[in-house]
């Protein structure tokens, strides 16, 4: 370790370092003189600081509690307001988490779809004679729910011009998958952006207890 | 044992949330002397205290359906020292209470005779660094000083970052080894 270790001392003095770290200033502290008087100085100030008495003359517990029981007979607890509960909601752990994964989850969703849907295209492509005749040859030799029609889909879907499923060539697939390429990255960068915090944190804690 | 008492701590809380008086008055003894030592740290003066430590325990019954042992609200203690030394302050700030250490008792009545003069100096001096310290730095030397928090426990308490704490603690510290640097060569 070179230099002193100032940076250190709270957390050594305090016994909040990791074993390595702990070791080391230890190893540190034999050869520096400076660094021992500035110890000596902190484990003095923590036993001047102990020296100063707790509250005295206060009333017994069993009062302070009646006191503080009658203050409270009164007053209801407080129910969270609708915004705090969604604030609780929405910033509670395992529902931001949920929420951050479903974005990735669902991207990822989206892909494997597409890439279905690509693939049965180009099989569809093999097949000679027009895809729709196909389709309804298919829909008319066995009935299907409504949702599961594929020719209402491929018919809502052509409705959107370009956007037609089943006739995705391989420049529509590119462009399908980059886009969520790029959802993927927008998402990444917000998740990054959001534990900053976290990170920086984590990263104060590896500085502490000497972890890379 | 601690887990047996653990237990029986969630078991208090939950009743007490439900609106047990009795259950939350016994977390009230379980936190009584804990809560007043923070408050009054923090402020200096034990009427004061108290008067904080009750309104700490009545806001904390208040909201006590709010609470939530998560991650991010952390254990009942935690979040009931947070609810403390946030009235500590919002006394001393709404009262602009001017904590006079000239007029603070210089032992405690129980001392005795015995207690020397230098040592009621000495003791006096040492309150009055603490008083002086900024809010966000004597809150964070108390809870570790006296309270012997660890640093991630002052940290979801005051939900701060760690590295926060440290610096607070280190400036808390420095400060007061300057200011009582004459009373500790004499020590």
């Amino acid at each position: 370790m070179n230099g002193h270790i100032e940076r250190w001392l709270d957390a050594y003095l305090d016994d909040e370092l990791e074993a390595t770290l702990r070791s080391q200033v230890e190893t540190h502290l034999t050869s520096c003189l400076d660094c021992q008087k500035l110890l000596a100085q902190r484990s003095a100030l923590s036993t001047l600081l102990l020296q100063v008495p707790a509250a005295q003359g206060l009333k017994p517990e069993a009062r302070f509690a009646a006191e503080v029981g009658l203050l409270i007979a009164q007053r209801p607890h407080l129910r969270p307001s609708v915004k705090q509960e969604l604030r609780q909601w929405l910033f509670n752990d395992t529902s931001r988490n949920l929420g951050w994964l479903a974005v990735p989850i669902g991207l990822l969703l989206a892909g494997i779809f597409i890439q279905t849907v690509a693939g049965l295209s180009s099989v569809l492509a093999l097949i000679p004679g027009p895809h729709q005749e196909i389709l309804r040859q298919i829909s008319m030799a066995q009935p299907v729910p409504v949702l599961a029609n594929p020719q209402l889909w491929s018919g809502m879907l052509s409705g959107l011009g370009w956007f037609d499923l089943l006739q995705w060539d391989w420049l529509s697939e590119l462009l399908a998958l980059g886009a969520i390429s790029l959802l993927y990255l927008a998402w990444l960068a917000g998740w990054l952006v959001h534990n900053q915090r976290r990170f920086a944190l984590q990263d104060q804690i590896n500085a502490l207890t000497g972890k890379q | 044992m601690n887990q047996a008492v653990a237990i029986e701590e969630t078991d208090l809380l939950t009743q007490a949330q439900q609106g047990d008086r009795a259950a939350f008055g016994e977390l009230v003894c379980r936190y009584h002397s804990r809560v007043i030592n923070i408050v009054y740290r923090l402020c200096a003066d034990a009427s004061l205290a108290e008067d904080a430590a009750q309104v700490a325990f009545l806001n904390a019954w208040q909201r006590l359906a709010q609470f939530r042992p998560t991650a991010a609200q952390g254990s009942f203690r935690n979040w009931l020292y947070r609810i403390a030394v946030n009235a500590a302050l919002d006394i001393l700030r709404r009262e602009k209470v001017q904590v006079n250490i000239e007029q603070m008792p210089l032992a405690a009545p129980g001392a005795g005779l015995d207690a020397s003069l230098e040592q009621q100096e000495l003791i006096r001096q040492v309150r009055q660094a603490i008083i002086a310290l900024p809010e966000a730095s004597r809150v964070v030397l108390v809870l570790k000083e006296y309270e012997g928090l660890s640093y991630r426990e002052i940290a979801e308490t005051l939900e701060i970052p760690l590295g926060t704490v440290m610096s607070r603690l280190n400036y808390a510290r420095n400060q007061l080894a300057m200011r009582l640097r004459s009373v500790m060569e004499v020590v």
